[in-house]
């Protein structure tokens, strides 16, 4: 640790001093956000450092100790005997093991994994580097309590389906502004770079009393990158099998105390792979045709950081996806000519006020304008071929104020939305959302060895959406530190989420229903974290969950013959999911494997004897398995991928099945620097063994395919 | 540390979920008279099936054509036909039509009618040609049932869907899916539409009555949500020669003996007299029926009960005097009858 001390005599005398710093990541050198800062002895205010790492506490008395805690470095204690001008930085280590990440998702304030009340995953964009993927639902799906369901490969649609829960329940953050569609109730994976994304966030289980409708089954919370200090240019251009190709440009800076960035990436191919179709004991060569894609992603932004008074960030973002959408083979004859357009433009303003003391407020707007055109020539109604069109605008205001000390911190949150729809399909509508949260955190220390630690996470929350009653959302969560070596936490959390009907349940014509209620869940995830320094650093973690839906919404023929949706089912998802990590003190080699199994059923009966009653809900593996490693051998890094997903039903019934399968991808990465300038190849393979498979069914996916990536940055 | 990840992999490994066998079916025992159910399936997961009930033995055995013929039927059975010793099925969106012989139900052929098209109903020429209404493609296509092959190509309104050859001439409804209003009329030797006919509102099935006129099912349309309607038409001088007002919204319905017409309404089935036109009563009452088809040589009505439309769907089966004879399980929405006499 290296401390700069700017003394000013001047100010020796003065009481209530106010101390300002700057803190950074010792390794990086990037700035250090959300690490509290406190004066020791109630000898001053309390703060946690801003998201460009800047803090403001205020001093009673000198001397004094200021003392910085950070759950993914170590803690510094800083002792002043008088006060210091100016600025200092702190430059704090990071903990060399995983499980340190800290998390802002799971609590809406910065935690570390370890001490979440609920089940997380977090991906960086170092796994990102090293990923065979391409779309976002492939690297979500290598995470505990995740099935991607994906519908093709990269035109097709993904949708990310969280312990059991279907697509709709597993709500789409985009730096903790909602991206799921207002219309469909689904985050569509496929429409993601992976570009231009930090980390992402995965907190599993109900989380509607932190962020209202949909968070069902979970929450995935994607974090886009900052700008940088100094003037980075990059590029890179990919190429592959089917006519997979890809470029990208990206340019980054900071000007005037302004940090800027802006990126363009296109994606296109033909996706015209072969696969097997199996009807029976008939095996038929068949290709995928009418599956091509070509995608656009822009985004910019605009960060903004003066000490103690103001951050502000503005981002936006346009992408242009235009794929072809073939549908399901159920012969040589049976592949469609549709297609599917979107275009989605988004901005996103956050702006904070640390205020100086214990108080920092929030302010997050954002909007976004979606459009969907579905186009299928093969369908016509009334001789004009189907072309579909939805717009949706989604304006939303959170402004939050945030309190920090020592052993407590509070959010209090307002959120109004304006969510609309115009389409060709359903009625045009205009929905409003207000919405009201308070959530705390208390930690408590413990007078004992086993447990010495007691993390309490309450929360409640309250929306209200026109047309719709108010739905409360409440959540307990506990954490408790078990044993400081092997570090150990238990963690329970118990919440009731829900989520509001889609604009396509209550308008869609014909059948839409406005009489329809929200879909309400009791979720319960209990869990045990482990961390232990022995030959390397080993983490483990196991969760149980359970996920009680009631009032489900299902769509069925009325006695008219229109299909039309109804509260009328109950689900209940089970399960446990493991996972286990293992790196050596160097990190040249790292490992993890995970597996959940879950049994989700239906709990209702339609009628009396009912035989789909009790039956598992289709689509949902009973089990699911990966497995990766990866060796790094400067300037080599090898990363191997295996995947297991095992059968699931296609029906209701639980007759028809579709069958396991498990795949395997390598990636081999070389990085070198050339006259300062950091360039890559990276070549992967993703489907190493060449297997068929389907996800879903009738959706064949691609035999092996190859990728090569070269790029670098300046 | 080698042992260590063997224990880690094995245990997280251990008991990797493995497939189950996919249930039995066992195939169904010959007979001479019975009726071949087809179950629609659901849209999109290409499980339409076949059932059979034997009339001598009461057997019921479902899944005859996958029994049989180790592949699925395709993704939804819109309609069976039977002619000359065989079963021809038309699956509309797979968009084939399968052909079994009816004495083993071994697969005969299978017309394909190309990506696109969308089968949905069909009709026999002679024995040799058949004709088929094509829901997308606007048309209805000559096939030859004995080459297995496709002939002319017949444009027609929009979205058709029922056919029937009556007078010397071909019937088509033009559903417009919900905004058609007409029949087209097809001209035999010519096989080309002469004529427009105004009926009513979506326009769905067609049936000629023993009375020779022609009974059109007009489900209503859904914006704006007008009413079910049946147009009586005289094929002779394709003339609209009454209609009876139904209700709701309704896709199906079979001509019965001594001058009845079964039609699921909402959730009763009710009778129309061929004699008055007018409703007489009703057959039964409590079920909303997806299909119904009437045993022409018995008078028994076919029920079809749909369930929730994801499992195994029920038959019921009611004599002329609306009493309950039997019922049995077969496949997923059961949709369509054709009886093998």
């Amino acid at each position: 640790m290296f401390v700069l001390f700017f003394f000013s005599e001047s100010l020796y005398s003065r009481q209530n001093q106010e101390v300002r710093g700057f803190i950074s990541d010792d390794e990086t050198g990037r700035p250090v956000s959300s690490a509290r800062v406190y004066v020791d002895n109630s000898n001053g205010s309390s703060t946690f450092s801003d998201s460009l790492g800047f803090f403001n506490v205020s001093v009673i008395a000198y001397p004094c100790v200021l003392k910085i805690d950070h759950p993914g470095y170590k803690s510094e204690l800083i002792r002043m005997d008088r006060p210091s001008g100016g600025e200092f930085s702190v430059h704090l280590k990071p903990q060399p093991y995983q499980l340190r990440e800290v998390v802002v998702t799971a609590t809406r304030q910065p935690v570390s994994m370890m001490s979440s009340p609920s089940g997380v995953s977090y991906i960086p964009a170092s796994n990102l580097e090293q990923s065979a993927a391409i779309t976002l639902g492939e690297v979500l799906a290598t995470t505990p309590g995740m099935f991607v369901r994906e519908y093709g490969s990269r035109s097709a649609i993904q949708t990310a389906s969280i312990r059991g829960t279907y697509s709709e329940h597993a709500l789409i953050l985009v730096d903790g502004v909602r991206y799921s569609s207002l219309q469909t109730g689904i985050g569509d994976l496929g429409l993601f770079s992976l570009a231009d994304i930090d980390h992402m966030e995965i907190v599993r289980g109900g989380h509607s009393a932190l962020y209202g409708s949909d968070a069902l089954g979970g929450v995935v919370n994607i974090v886009t990158s900052r700008p940088a200090e100094n003037l980075v240019a990059g590029a890179e251009a990919s190429a592959g099998s089917y006519g997979y190709e890809a470029y990208g440009l990206s340019l980054s800076g900071t000007t005037a105390g302004f940090g800027w960035k802006g990126s363009v990436r296109k994606e296109l191919g033909r996706d015209d792979y072969p696969f097997e179709f199996e009807n029976g004991s008939t095996q038929t060569e068949l290709r995928r045709t009418g599956a091509d894609f070509n995608l656009l992603f822009v985004d910019a932004r605009i960060d903004y950081g003066h000490t103690g008074e103001i951050n502000g960030s503005l981002t936006a973002s346009y992408t242009d996806a235009d794929r072809g959408s073939p549908g399901v083979v159920t012969g040589p004859s049976s592949t469609g000519g549709a297609r599917l357009g979107d275009r989605i433009a988004r901005v996103r303003t956050a702006l904070e006020f640390p205020g100086g003391g214990p108080f920092t407020a929030r302010l997050t707007a954002a909007f976004s304008d979606a459009g969907e055109t579905y186009y299928d020539p093969g369908t016509t109604v009334g001789g004009i071929a189907l072309n579909s069109r939805h717009s949706n605008h989604d304006l939303v205001m959170n402004p939050e104020l945030l309190y920090s000390a020592a052993t407590f911190t509070a959010n209090a949150g307002l959120e109004f939305s304006r969510g609309s729809v115009q389409s060709t399909d359903l009625t045009d509508a205009v929905r409003w959302q207000r919405s009201i949260y308070v959530l705390s955190t208390h930690s408590i220390s413990l007078p004992f060895a086993v447990p010495y630690e007691a993390m309490l996470y309450p929360s409640v929350r309250y929306d209200l959406f026109t047309g719709q009653p108010g739905d409360i959302s409440p959540r307990v969560g506990l954490n408790i530190g078990l044993l400081r070596i092997p570090e150990t936490h238990l963690r329970l959390s118990y919440a009731k989420s829900y989520r509001v009907p889609t604009f396509n349940e209550l308008y869609w014509n014909p059948g839409g229903n406005p009489n329809l209620l929200p879909e309400r869940s009791y979720s319960l995830d209990a869990g045990l974290s482990g961390l232990l320094r022995w030959s390397g650093v080993w983490t483990f973690e196991a969760s149980i969950f359970s996920i009680n839906t009631e009032e489900r919404i299902v769509w069925s023929p009325d006695a008219g013959g229109i299909w039309s949706p109804r509260n009328i089912a109950s689900a209940l998802s089970r399960g446990l999911e493991l996972e286990g990590t293992w790196a050596d003190e160097d990190r040249v080699l790292s490992c993890t494997v995970n597996s959940t199994w879950t049994d989700a059923t239906k709990t209702s009966e339609d009628f009396p004897g009912d035989l789909t009653f009790n039956k598992y809900l289709p689509y949902t593996p009973r089990q699911t398995v990966n497995f990766s490693a990866t060796v790094r051998l400067d300037p080599f890094a090898v990363t191997t991928l295996h995947s297991v997903v095992s059968f699931r039903y296609a029906d209701e019934m639980n007759q028809t099945i579709l069958p396991g399968y498990s795949l395997t991808s390598v990636t081999l990465r070389y990085a070198l620097t050339v006259a300062g300038a950091n360039t890559f190849m990276k070549a992967a393979v993703t489907n190493l063994f060449n297997r068929s498979y389907q996800v879903m069914p009738l959706y064949p996916m691609p035999l092996r395919e190859f990728r090569l990536t070269i790029g670098g940055t300046l | 540390m080698k042992i260590t990840w063997v224990a880690v992999c094995t245990i997280f490994c251990m008991g990797c979920v493995q497939d189950p066998t996919a249930p039995h079916t066992s195939p169904p025992a010959e007979s001479s008279g019975g009726v071949y159910i087809l179950n629609e399936g659901r849209f999109g997961h290409g499980d339409a099936s076949l059932s059979y009930y034997d009339l001598q033995s009461g057997q019921v055995s479902n899944d005859v054509f996958f029994a049989v013929n180790n592949r699925m039927l395709g993704d939804v059975g819109n309609s069976i036909l039977i002619r000359g010793g065989r079963a021809y099925i038309v699956v509309n969106n797979s968009n084939r039509i399968e052909v079994i012989g009816v004495a083993d139900n071994r697969s005969a052929g299978t017309i394909d009618m190309g990506a696109g098209r969308s089968p949905r109903q069909m009709a026999f020429v002679n024995d040799t040609l058949a004709l088929v209404t094509n829901l997308y493609d606007n048309s209805v296509i000559v096939v030859n049932v004995r080459s297995m092959s496709q002939g002319t190509r017949i444009p027609v309104g929009p979205n058709p869907e029922g056919i029937v050859i009556a007078a010397g001439k071909v019937f088509v409804a033009n559903s417009g899916l919900g905004s058609g209003r007409s029949l087209s009329v097809i001209d035999l030797p010519e096989l080309s539409v002469v004529r427009t006919l105004r009926v009513g509102d979506n326009p769905y099935a067609i049936e000629a009555a023993s009375d020779g006129t022609l009974y059109v099912l007009c489900a209503g349309s859904y914006m704006p949500d007008t009413p079910a309607k049946i147009f009586i038409v005289d094929p002779a001088s394709e003339t609209v020669v009454d209609s009876v007002f139904l209700g709701s919204h309704v896709f199906k319905f079979a001509v019965g003996i001594a001058g009845r017409v079964y039609v699921p309404v909402a959730d009763s089935v009710v009778i129309v007299d061929t004699g008055t036109r007018r409703i007489t009563g009703s057959l039964t009452r409590g079920v909303a029926y997806y299909g119904v088809g009437v045993d022409t040589v018995s008078g028994n009505v076919y029920l079809a009960d749909p369930k929730n439309y994801v499992q195994p769907g029920t038959i019921h089966v009611y004599t002329p005097a609306g009493i309950q004879s039997t019922s049995f399980d077969v496949g997923i929405i059961p949709g369509s009858f054709a009886f093998k006499r």
